[in-house]
């Protein structure tokens, strides 16, 4: 399975040391229900959507986010948090098909 | 009881009247969750795919060297799309150009329709971000000319039931509601639909082009489709962007 496309965003762009940022993380996904028909074949198209997303900010958890079938496609997940120290923000999500892929964003505190 | 009917049918018809006048029939909770939708919004992702496409074919500098500009006034260039251009001897829009500059490195065109293209064109026009449009139709003849059949293109009726882009976008019928949505005012001047497009598509998950929606505008007026790309098409963007000059570029948009 090919890569998806998706993105981690930080507001604000440039943050300091203990300050509480929002974080969001997008990905093109096409959160199919299952109960879908194909115009063209009539049949359903298969249930493919994300069940589980995981926030980890240098190894530990900020947020776990169970996610249905009813989110839109292409979904954007919001969170807040604290900044502590430069490191790694990584974004992990399952979906219903057993694939896991996960986002790095470097994070990097100014003064 | 059939009475009672009747008198929430009024007032919901009224109310969609007094809605109709303003220029957006949104609520001002509905407001406040597009404008968070448009701080993620979800085409960033496929404009930065654009962008790894934009490297792959020698990022900025080459497409500056390309069109002949210079680094930094490569922004209020492209800002001035569409353009004519003496290589291709013709008015052609960002993609057609970005088509002639893959064609002359020795690669494969992506296809005007193909996802790649939108994705590449989309970010080379998000490169003028905060820039004005600054499209000068009095350049060549060739400008002119584009102008004036963007122009008839727009007024013509045509089709099986005898439909010009004008018949729903006149000054006359704005603000009046066809399929569940009030007519956008986009026959004036100030019209700055240039600007916002290619934007993402709530309705189709998907990021288009100005072209793209010109088309599916004339599907559902039951109007012969014209091709991407082809003259009338790009004369039609033309006369939109003329409309749309002194707006500020802000993509990727986002729309209903």
């Amino acid at each position: 399975m090919a890569k998806r496309k998706s993105l981690i965003k930080i507001k604000p762009k440039s943050f300091t040391d203990g300050e509480v940022v929002k974080v969001s993380f997008m990905v093109m996904h096409p959160m199919e229900t299952g109960m879908r028909k194909d115009k063209k074949t009539k049949e359903l198209i298969p249930a493919e959507y994300i069940t589980k997303v995981v926030f980890e900010y240098n190894g530990k958890v900020i947020t776990t986010m169970k996610v249905w079938e009813s989110l839109s496609v292409n979904p954007v997940f919001t969170t807040y948090m604290k900044i502590d120290g430069a490191g790694v923000l990584k974004v992990i999500f399952t979906d219903s098909k057993g694939e896991v892929q996960e986002t790095i964003e470097k994070i990097k505190p100014k003064g | 009881m059939r009475k009672g009917m009747r008198i929430v049918l009024c007032v919901a018809l009224l109310s969609s009247l007094t809605f109709a006048s303003e220029q957006f029939a949104m609520s001002d909770a509905d407001r406040a969750m597009y404008e968070e939708l448009l701080e993620n919004n979800p085409a960033d992702m496929l404009l930065a795919h654009g962008s790894e496409l934009l490297e792959e074919l020698g990022g900025e500098s080459a497409l500056a060297k390309y069109l002949g500009v210079s680094e930094d006034a490569l922004a209020p260039y492209l800002a001035g799309f569409p353009r004519y251009i003496v290589k291709f001897k013709m008015v052609v829009s960002i993609d057609q150009m970005l088509q002639g500059m893959m064609h002359d490195s020795g690669q494969k065109p992506y296809t005007l329709k193909s996802s790649e293209m939108v994705n590449l064109s989309s970010y080379v026009k998000s490169i003028a971000n905060d820039q004005q449009i600054n499209i000068d139709i009095n350049a060549n003849e060739y400008m002119k000319e584009a102008y004036a059949l963007g122009k008839v293109v727009f007024e013509t009726k045509r089709g099986a039931r005898g439909l010009s882009c004008l018949s729903c976008h006149n000054q006359s019928v704005i603000g009046s509601i066809l399929r569940t949505q009030p007519l956008p005012d986009i026959s004036a001047k100030g019209n700055a639909s240039a600007a916002t497009w290619p934007a993402y598509r709530m309705t189709k998950s998907a990021l288009a082009t100005l072209q793209k929606r010109f088309q599916g505008c004339m599907n559902n007026a039951l109007l012969a489709v014209i091709p991407l790309g082809s003259k009338e098409m790009t004369a039609l963007e033309v006369y939109f962007t003329e409309e749309a000059k002194g707006a500020t570029i802000a993509l990727p948009g986002l729309k209903r």
